[in-house]
């Protein structure tokens, strides 16, 4: 067992996890809430290792843990990488990459145990630059679903991080069926942890003044959706999705409210394009990043997840955890959750479904009420931090104790 | 394209013409056999770095008006696109008369232009629109006076003959597939995902009709098409959608289909659609832009945007009733074949827009 490097023998085994970015997205906002409440009970040295750097590297020292980060920016060696591929050197710039990881992450001691946060190329790079001794046993835990894992991730990568796994955690039952049915993993080395929240934490405004603070007129019926801009959260099909719903019932009238994002980026543009183009512009408010989008939550009557694919987003669970029903296109966690009475789920990408469904809940204040309230109780009971952090907990113990598989 | 069918079929004679492009392409050898070509260069992105536009303009600024020096007597300039009126500047001496043929409509215009450039277009003698969305926008939202807008409806290269069907396999389809066709360049205002999911809308209604999706105009690994491809992967789409490269034969091409569908968000007055309708397919596009001249009353079906629903209503009309589709077919190729002869369009270009200049001056002076 280590501890600090140089600090003599301690008794507590020594959790080293990797993450791809420290932003406040998904995976890095869950690490932190997994960090929390590892170090919470006292039993872990914790290191976190990041590509990127980021405002989470604050949180993770405060859980309290060791952060490191490789790079500030998108990639390690930003602006030398660049250069070099400008002078056709491109080769170069993937061993010389390599080196800097190698380098900061001998800066940790040695792990008794590697958590790998994401299958994603940059935690399977870190993996790789880390390169723990064969009888360390590593857990990697996947958030991503099939354009993360067939198309973000390259075969080697995906090599790597799959063999050298000895327990992988889906976060999850969409992706522990993607990882069985798709990657042809065997179903004993995976333990399905679903994503989690600290629903003590949420604090919604009131409905009325989170709708001042979105822009929104007192009493308005509010569709609202948290999330990037990017293409596989398409908030761009939300926006059809209302269009449909204002052509086929009209007295609804509602308004989008979309948390995240930038709006002054090409995605934000292209999003605010088709808002106007389908006229929606009086009715779509675009309010951006906030570090507590859950207070908006509170201005919302459903909250929609018009995504491609998502494995089980936080802002939906938080969502869900306030009380809020759901709907959803049945590609991802999410749809589990809602078969289970905390929304609707249609078949991607049927844009016309997603629509009536938005409407059977705005134009059902019972429905929706009881719908929000069955969400809200089954975030509370398999979501919150207390019981997510204890069933990773428990992965990691079995890795401790029983070493490589 | 539409320049080089316009110069095909304008009557040159008397006239000296220069054309002046921001950038080359792949039609760059067919107009040099039609007229002097020079190859200006595009205007730096105003989005860039300031220190870098700083340094670089002054130098290409001073080589696009070398370039441009002996074009002091212009008596008529033609801007074709509202975008190239940006090479106007470089001009040595503004040109006796301006003329700007718009073939885009707001986004292309008053989103892209920027003040200075948006002014100098409105400061055109005359403007020529291809179809009646572009007029009304040039009317209604830049304020143009209705009495310098020519509507010239757009037209296509036509000998009066049916087109022969290229072999389906060319286009990666079965025979007996109800085979539905687009033909653009895949950007997003073209809208390649809709098309996707349009499929995918259209399998899910009718699983028993044998669907085939076709788009002209791109490889399949195209970079645009990166999110479509993604999309397609997860729809388990990939035997019902495929991208099919641009040919040189878009009619004989198109011959081969069931039916044509446009999915653009914005699209003025498509060409390909005119293909489309002189290869006898019903066509199918949102109401939007000014194709709804060709489509309506009876030569295909207009939905509205984004209504992927009422798109498959229509194909699976067209395919329940074979008759049917055959006659909306056949109305669109004779409205195209009545209303969208390029000839036609070039001779009543010539009335518009060149009339009175040959006899005003010498044959070979400037144009």
């Amino acid at each position: 067992m280590h501890g600090d490097e140089g600090d003599g023998p301690v008794t507590r085994p020594h959790v080293v996890l990797l993450g791809h970015g420290a932003e406040r997205t998904g995976p890095p906002i869950l690490l932190a809430h997994l960090v929390r409440g590892l170090a919470a009970g006292g039993r872990y040295d914790l290191s976190v290792l990041t590509a990127r750097s980021g405002p989470m590297l604050a949180e993770y020292e405060a859980a309290p843990a060791r952060a490191l980060a490789v790079s500030a920016a998108r990639e390690p060696l930003g602006r030398t990488a660049a250069a070099l591929r400008q002078v056709g050197a491109g080769s170069a710039v993937g061993p010389l990459q390599d080196a800097r990881r190698r380098q900061v992450a001998r800066r940790l001691a040695p792990a008794d145990l590697v958590y790998v946060n994401g299958a994603t190329p940059p935690t399977a790079d870190l993996l790789r630059a880390l390169d723990p001794p064969p009888t360390t046993p590593v857990v990697v835990h996947v958030h991503e679903l099939d354009v993360g894992l067939r198309i973000n991730l390259g075969d080697e990568q995906r090599r790597d991080l799959f063999d050298r796994a000895d327990r992988i955690v889906a976060a999850s039952g969409a992706v522990a069926r993607l990882l069985v049915d798709g990657h042809g993993l065997a179903p004993e080395r995976i333990t399905t942890c679903a994503e989690f929240v600290d629903v003590a934490a949420l604090q919604p405004l009131p409905p009325d003044e989170a709708r001042a603070a979105a822009g929104i007129p007192a009493g308005a019926p509010v569709i609202g959706g948290v999330g990037l801009l990017d293409w596989r959260k398409d908030p761009d099909h939300l926006l059809r999705a209302v269009h449909a719903l204002r052509r086929s019932d009209p007295d609804l009238d509602p308004w989008v409210l979309w948390v995240g994002g930038d709006p002054d980026s090409d995605d934000g543009r292209r999003t605010a394009a088709e808002a106007r183009r389908l006229g929606l512009e009086d009715r779509f408010r675009h309010v951006g990043h906030q570090d507590h989008p859950d207070r908006l939550l509170g201005a919302m009557d459903v909250f929609a997840l018009p995504s491609r694919e998502d494995a089980l987003p936080l802002a939906a669970l938080e969502a869900a955890a306030t009380g809020l029903p759901l709907v959803c296109f049945r590609a991802g966690g999410i749809a589990d959750l809602c078969d289970l009475g905390a929304g609707t789920t249609v078949e991607y990408p049927d844009t016309a479904a997603f629509a009536r469904a938005l409407a059977d809940l705005l134009a059902d204040p019972e429905a929706r009420a009881r719908v929000g309230s069955a969400a809200r109780a089954l975030v509370r009971a398999e979501h919150d931090t207390g019981v997510g952090v204890a069933r990773i907990a428990a992965v990691i113990d079995a890795g401790l104790e029983g070493g490589r598989r | 394209m539409y320049l080089l069918q316009l110069l095909r079929d304008l009557d040159r004679s008397g006239l000296r013409i220069t054309i002046v492009l921001l950038r080359g392409g792949e039609l760059l050898a067919d107009l040099q056999e039609l007229a002097e070509v020079r190859v200006v260069g595009e205007p730096v992105d105003s989005a860039a770095a300031l220190p870098g536009r700083l340094a670089e303009e002054p130098a290409r600024l001073r080589a696009r008006r070398a370039q441009l020096a002996d074009l002091r007597d212009v008596d008529l300039a033609i801007v074709n696109t509202a975008w190239s009126i940006h090479a106007l500047p470089w001009l040595p001496v503004p040109p006796a008369r301006l003329v700007s043929v718009v073939h885009e409509l707001g986004a292309g215009v008053a989103d892209l232009l920027d003040r200075p450039a948006l002014d100098a277009l409105l400061a055109s003698d005359r403007f020529v629109a291809g179809c009646g969305a572009v007029a009304g926008m040039l009317a209604d939202d830049l304020g143009v006076p209705a009495e310098r807008i020519d509507l010239i409806p757009y037209g296509v290269a036509q000998d009066g003959s049916d087109p022969v069907p290229v072999d389906r396999t060319q286009l990666d389809a079965d025979d007996d597939a109800f085979l539905v066709l687009a033909a653009a360049v895949p950007d997003r205002r073209k809208a390649p995902d809709l098309f996707v999911h349009l499929a995918a809308t259209a399998r899910r209604r009718r699983p028993d009709v044998p669907w085939a999706f076709r788009w002209i105009g791109a490889t399949e690994d195209d970079p645009r098409l990166a999110d479509a491809r993604t999309d397609r992967a997860l729809l388990d789409a990939g035997d019902l959608v495929r991208f099919v490269p641009p040919t040189p034969a878009l009619r004989t091409a198109l011959a081969a289909g069931d039916a044509f569908v446009l999915t653009s968000r914005q699209d003025a007055f498509p060409l390909a659609a005119v293909e489309a309708a002189l290869a006898g397919l019903p066509l199918l596009c949102f109401a939007s832009g000014g194709i709804g001249a060709l489509v309506e009353p009876d030569g295909g079906r207009l939905v509205p945007f984004p209504d992927l629903e009422s798109m498959v209503d229509a194909l699976v009309a067209w395919h329940d009733d074979p008759p049917g589709r055959t006659a909306a077919g056949g109305a669109a190729r004779e409205r195209a074949r009545r209303h969208h002869d390029a000839a036609d369009h070039a001779r009543a270009f010539d009335r518009a827009v060149l009339g009175g200049l040959r006899g005003d001056r010498p044959a070979g002076a400037p144009a």
